[in-house]
């Protein structure tokens, strides 16, 4: 229980990396399944607009009436510094004057200097108020070309250009079973990355040739230290492992049924192996540097390899056939066909031998680990 | 008075490097035993293979009567190692890495508590007990060093060069802990390459050199292993060269040397040698500035015995 406990103390001290590691994890799942379920309507843009109809005739009206529909209209007085001061300070985005002769003008189909505007820059704004009265222009035009008067053309136009658009956006369909294969997909490098970054520190002091000695010369037996790291390193990974279990059952609870258990048993595995190859590298290393290298080499080396990053489909056959090695394939090819993804469908059979074979890395890394700390010992 | 440790034919070699060369030691409870030798003679070499820390080629080691080995358990937990390099862990308070080790020991929680006291008290840490290590001075990390070692209340204590690389002020406080545990019924090993403070402390010692043990004794049985008692030096001496032919003429004179106004006369017994010296200088009116007569030292024992000095074969 000492070692144990003081594996605890300095695991206190170096928890940092994990955190980071299991934190930023979390928090980018999260912002993107949250961001996946928004729901967004259409609204229109309205403009803040005044207007001055100094023609006063039923055309001009119903020019005003058009444009002031859909916008908000600010009684302001026509005078040129207080429309500056009102654009200055955005009170309004766009000043129109209908000028006087605008129903003889447009009744003889002619659309020049119809209106005058003021704003104080261009902007998108500007673009819309001035598209709005070009097309009610053109279309009045349009219509009195075809022998109405300017009122029934001026009517009819604006029953033309009530027709709106629907605009509707596409929702983003990715369902929470989908999102859960992707947070068991990159689980393995976040997994790895958060035990190795901190459980290879705190075994690499823990096995410090200075404090191993002391420990030896000690009446503690051997089986009872190791015991303690043991110990200690599995209360970390289930730790760590756990937290990640929460979060996703937190985010995706509903789709926590059924053929996920296989998720969570490969997710497991994995855990144990990353704890496993912690035990064996600081049994080779002794430099806090040389670990981070590893960690980093290792761990984003067989992500992008194995299909974490990249899916495997889109990953060479030379590739895949080097990957074999890494239990990191053999994760990705199990999670694949645990939620039918890459084209592959649920096959039980594909998936308890992909976790088999994990077991066999795991066996396999545990032993080695075993061999380098018997070996340490004997040189220490 | 019974033997704690017996190391019988101890051989050790690293591939051609013979680094302990059949070494025999017995070691008697209540000693202050001194392990003197340059670096790199096979001090702590011997001192990891008496803890089973290293496997040894040839020879036996028997503590508290018992064949040590690495499962010899039940003899560990009567030994305090203090090592030459500083083992405690950075993250752990001063309290912490004392009832970390001690508790390696130790068992029984209330009874811990009250070794861990000691042991502060002892060394003197009772104001940084909440400290950590990367905050206290090389002194206070060493007397933390030596807590680790001997919270459990040893009966051997074993010191592989504790004062490496600490203040004299430090070093002192040190020595008389030592002088304390032993005085309180630890038997102690100490090695060291300063001749000093094995003089001081060491109630036996052993030099070894080379891998071998090349003389064994008390301070006082040691010395008179040399032919040299007494060393006369007498700086700011203006004479001439010719007068060393009857100053090694004296009796008693081993040797004599003058060189840059400084005159050294060895001698090998006698009495009033340098009542002799100095008769000499004033016959021929030869002026001079200080004057010192040194008693032979473990330095000389070494040199006499090896053809070496022990400073010179440090490093």
């Amino acid at each position: 229980m000492q070692v144990y406990k003081l594996f605890l103390k300095v695991l206190k001290k170096r928890l940092l990396p994990a955190i980071l590691f299991t934190g930023i994890f979390i928090l980018i799942l999260f912002s993107i399944s949250s961001s996946s379920s928004q729901t967004e309507t259409y609204k229109p843009s309205e403009l803040r607009l005044a207007i001055f109809d100094e023609d006063n005739t039923a055309a001009s009206k119903l020019a005003v009436k058009y444009i002031s529909k859909g916008n908000e209209i600010v009684k302001l007085e026509n005078d040129d510094d207080k429309l500056l001061d009102a654009l200055y300070y955005t009170t309004i985005h766009y000043a129109i004057t209908v000028n006087e002769g605008f129903e003889q003008k447009l009744s003889r189909g002619e659309t020049d200097d119809l209106f005058t505007v003021r704003y104080v820059h261009e902007n998108y704004s500007n673009a819309l108020a001035d598209s709005k009265m070009n097309e009610y222009v053109k279309t009045v035009s349009a219509y009195i070309k075809t022998g109405q008067d300017i009122e029934t053309a001026s009517k009819s136009a604006a029953k033309t250009l009530a027709v709106h658009t629907k605009v509707s956006y596409q929702q983003d369909t990715r369902s929470s079973e989908e999102m859960l294969s992707f947070f068991f997909q990159y689980l393995p490098y976040v997994l790895f990355s958060a035990v190795l970054s901190s459980l290879g520190p705190v075994l690499i002091i823990l096995n410090k040739k200075e404090v191993k000695d002391r420990t030896h010369c000690s009446s503690i037996k051997p089986s009872q230290e190791t015991l303690g790291k043991i110990l200690g390193a599995v209360t970390f990974v289930c730790a760590v492992w756990a937290v990640f279990m929460i979060a996703g059952l937190y985010k995706f609870g509903s789709a926590y049924t059924g053929k996920v258990g296989y998720a969570v048993a490969n997710s497991v595995i994995y855990a144990a192996f990353s704890a496993g190859l912690s035990i064996l590298v600081s049994a080779l290393v002794s430099n806090d540097n040389v670990l981070n290298v590893i960690v980093q080499i290792f761990g984003l080396g067989s992500s992008f390899l194995c299909g974490v990053f990249v899916p495997q489909e889109f990953l060479g056959s030379g590739v895949l056939t080097a990957a074999r090695v890494l239990p990191a394939y053999w994760y990705i090819r199990a999670n694949n066909s645990i939620f039918s993804l890459s084209d592959t469908v649920f096959d039980k059979g594909e998936i308890m031998m992909c976790l088999g074979i994990e077991i066999g890395f795991v066996a396999v890394i545990f032993a080695a680990a075993f061999i380098a700390t018997k070996l340490s010992r004997r040189k220490a | 008075m019974e033997t704690v440790v017996k190391i019988s034919g101890l051989v050790k070699s690293y591939k051609e490097l013979t680094a302990v060369n059949d070494l025999d030691l017995e070691i008697k409870e209540g000693e202050v035993f001194g392990l003197l030798g340059p670096n790199g003679s096979g001090k702590s070499t011997t001192i990891n293979c008496l803890l089973s820390l290293l496997d040894f080629d040839k020879g036996d080691i028997e503590i508290f009567g018992k064949k040590m080995t690495p499962t010899a358990y039940d003899i560990k937990k009567d030994i305090g190692v203090i090592m030459q390099n500083v083992a405690v862990f950075e993250e752990l308070t001063v309290y912490e890495n004392i009832d970390y080790f001690c508790g390696l020991y130790v068992t029984d929680k209330a009874a811990r508590k009250q070794y861990v006291d000691d042991a502060i008290k002892f060394s003197g840490l009772e104001e940084f007990v909440k400290f950590r290590p990367k905050k206290l001075s090389g002194g206070l990390l060493r007397r933390l060093n030596i807590a680790c070692g001997i919270a459990h209340k040893p009966k051997l204590i074993i010191l592989d060069e504790p004062t490496v690389a600490v203040d004299p002020q430090s070093r002192n406080k040190i020595l008389e802990g030592i002088i304390e545990l032993n005085k309180n019924g630890a038997t102690v090993i100490y090695t060291s390459h300063y001749m000093e403070e094995v003089e001081q402390i060491c109630s036996r010692i052993a030099i070894i050199d080379k891998g071998r043990k090349i003389a064994e004794g008390t301070k006082e049985e040691l010395k008179k292993m040399v032919k040299n008692t007494e060393t006369i030096s007498i700086l700011a001496c203006e004479m001439e060269e010719s007068l060393l032919g009857e100053i090694n003429a004296l009796p008693h004179v081993l040797e004599s040397s003058y060189e840059d106004k400084k005159l050294v006369v060895h001698f090998s017994g006698g009495k009033h040698n340098l009542l002799r010296v100095l008769d000499c200088l004033q016959k021929h009116d030869v002026s001079f500035g200080r004057v010192y007569s040194e008693l032979p030292t473990l330095n000389d024992v070494f040199l006499e015995l090896t053809g070496t000095a022990l400073r010179d074969s440090e490093g």
